[in-house]
């Protein structure tokens, strides 16, 4: 079986060890523990009528590696990205944006999805409001919450279809 | 890379030590990386025999990085502070993956042959090439610990500081509405209270008109009852107007303020001898137009509905651009405004008049009644300012300033105005 590895980026707190929780063990903790340097979870994905089966392994990365994570060591090798901001907090989306930029640079050609992460915190009335670097980006971000498990399945399950579609 | 030094004997056997107290793990690859012989807790995947990225896949994209070391037995290639995550979510050690190449014969690298105080297997044969380093990232403990406290403490800050806003803007909006609430009801308990006593007078009125059979009379009674009802309509529906100001949610466009200001003077009829001057520098700038349209329209109106000789006053219009606003002066010539009164023009359904009639039983015409509330409540709205100058005792005329706030960004161009 392949194996694939997809680096989860995004600043501290933004539910990026939440997501990948989320999606490996369908589990969701209200624990706050900040990530250090980075934690590997391994996920089998099963094979598809389109996708044969796959092993990701994901890197979730400590969200104060900030945009020196590109010059670091671990990236080596990954195949694609998932870019984390909580959309309660303008400075993370901000973040993101640079994450983007940094990535598109590092891994050229390797598929990167942004997502709005907390959703589930936003009230109707207090919408976020991309970074204009953002306000095309394509695949436009998706919108997810850990909590609910909201887009967290589609998030990983593209990224891999990508990966593959690339022939990365 | 980092240089270590290597020192075979004490190695291994501090090497074993640390492994039976599980801060230590060591395995040996060949050169096709297949493990070959392994110890120590902490490298639970590995086995002898298995490929290197079996057991710790973790390493399987870095087999090129590996095999490029020196053999100079000082070069490490290292993986520092890794957590794997095993499929129940349970969290092994924090581990630091660190692999050496062994030196050649005459090196200074590992001599994994050196007799060792441990298990014999561990030990491996002429095969291995490197050495794979599996330690404990805990030796870092203490400083794993300040670092986390200080992110919970960074983001906790954070969280308050977002909170803190949130709450200060809370409490503003709440003060507007206390102060809404205030003044709501004191235009229901006292100005809305004189049509309705107007009301029950008509009603009065009629009924003895009825009693002394004056059909006439009471005729005339019934239709100023209906005009006093129309008029408190419509006083009731520019109240709902105006408590409607700033909830209507605007959106900051681009504004010729020049063909704003045009638009507005050639739209508001006015009297043959009414001149009108327009000077200054309007800009374009990024706001929101439909409420600077508002203010202004009001302000002109007004000055142009109170004057006192319309066929030969002027009103003056002028534009200066600041650094964090526009300001527009709209001064006329007409009666001005006492000092005494100048408070009063600004409350929902009062106005002022030179013959010394002020408030709701003395306005002809309502519509100028909330002009003048419904323009300071707008310019508060969107954060700006409005002053008045005018003091009829020493000089004709009233100047109505309007600070509109502008970023200093969002000011497009400022073109030179014609007078």
């Amino acid at each position: 079986m392949a194996t694939k590895k997809i680096m989860l980026l995004g600043e501290i707190g933004v539910g990026k060890t939440s997501l990948v929780n989320r999606f490996v063990s369908g589990r969701f903790g209200t624990d706050y523990m900040p990530t250090i340097n980075v934690e590997i979870y391994t996920h089998n994905l099963p094979e598809t009528a389109t996708r044969p089966a796959l092993t990701l392994l994901i890197w979730d990365t400590d969200g104060n590696f900030g945009e020196t994570i590109f010059s670091s060591v671990y990236l080596k090798n990954a195949a694609a990205a998932l870019i984390v901001a909580d959309a309660t907090r303008p400075a993370s989306l901000q973040a993101m944006a640079g994450l983007a930029a940094g990535w598109r640079s590092a891994r050229p050609g390797r598929p990167c999805q942004l997502l709005i992460n907390k959703v589930d915190l936003l009230k109707p009335s207090h919408e976020y409001c991309l970074p204009a670097e953002l306000l095309n980006a394509a695949p436009p971000p998706l919108r997810t919450s850990a909590k609910t498990g909201d887009n967290v399945e589609a998030a990983f399950q593209n990224a891999a279809n990508d990966i593959l579609r690339r022939g990365l | 890379m980092d240089i270590r030094p290597a020192s075979p004997g004490p190695l291994l056997s501090a090497g074993l030590l640390l492994a039976r107290n599980r801060i230590y793990a060591m395995a040996w690859l060949d050169a096709e990386l297949m493990v070959t012989a392994r110890f120590g807790d902490l490298a639970p995947g590995l086995e002898a025999g298995e490929p290197l990225h079996a057991g710790l896949p973790v390493l399987a994209d870095y087999e090129d990085e590996i095999r490029a070391l020196p053999r100079d037995g000082r070069s490490s290639f290292e993986l520092p502070g890794i957590m794997l995550v095993d499929p129940d979510g349970k969290p092994a050690p924090r581990i630091d993956l660190i692999v050496y190449r062994h030196a050649g014969a005459a090196g200074v690298g590992f001599d994994v042959q050196t007799p060792i105080d441990g298990p014999r297997d561990a030990a491996t044969g002429d095969t291995s090439e490197f050495l794979l380093l599996i330690t404990r990232a805990g030796t870092q403990t203490m400083d794993l610990a300040v670092a986390r406290m200080q992110r919970d403490r960074h983001i906790l800050l954070e969280d308050i500081a977002q909170k803190k806003l949130e709450l200060d803007r809370v409490n503003a909006e709440l003060e507007l509405c206390n102060r809404d609430l205030e003044d709501f009801a004191t235009i229901i308990s006292h100005d809305l209270k004189a049509p309705m006593r107007a009301l029950r007078y008509l009603a009065d009125d009629i009924e003895t008109a009825l009693d002394r059979g004056q059909p006439q009379a009471a005729r005339q009674a019934c239709a100023d009852l209906k005009t006093q009802s129309r008029r408190m309509s419509t006083m009731l529906s520019e109240l709902l107007d105006y408590a409607a100001v700033g909830r209507r949610k605007e959106s900051l466009e681009a504004c010729d303020t020049r063909a704003l200001i045009d638009s507005i003077t050639a739209s508001l009829p006015r009297p043959p001898g009414l001149a009108i001057v327009i000077e200054g520098d309007w800009p374009i700038i990024e706001t929101y137009p439909a409420p600077l349209d508002l203010v202004i329209r009001n302000l002109i109106d007004n000055a142009i509905k109170h004057h006192d000789r319309p066929g030969e006053g002027e009103i003056r219009i002028a534009a200066t651009p600041c650094a964090d606003s526009l300001d527009i002066v709209i001064q006329d010539d007409g009666p001005g405004i006492p000092r005494g009164r100048q408070e009063a023009v600004f409350q929902p359904f009062r106005s002022y008049r030179p013959d010394g009639e002020c408030g709701p039983e003395a306005t002809g015409e309502l519509s100028h009644s909330m002009g003048l509330a419904f323009v300071k409540r707008m310019v508060a709205t969107v954060g700006g300012r409005l002053d008045l100058s005018s003091d009829p005792s020493r000089q004709r005329g009233s100047a109505f300033k309007i600070s509109w706030p502008v970023e200093r960004d969002a000011r497009l161009q400022a073109p030179k105005s014609e007078s």
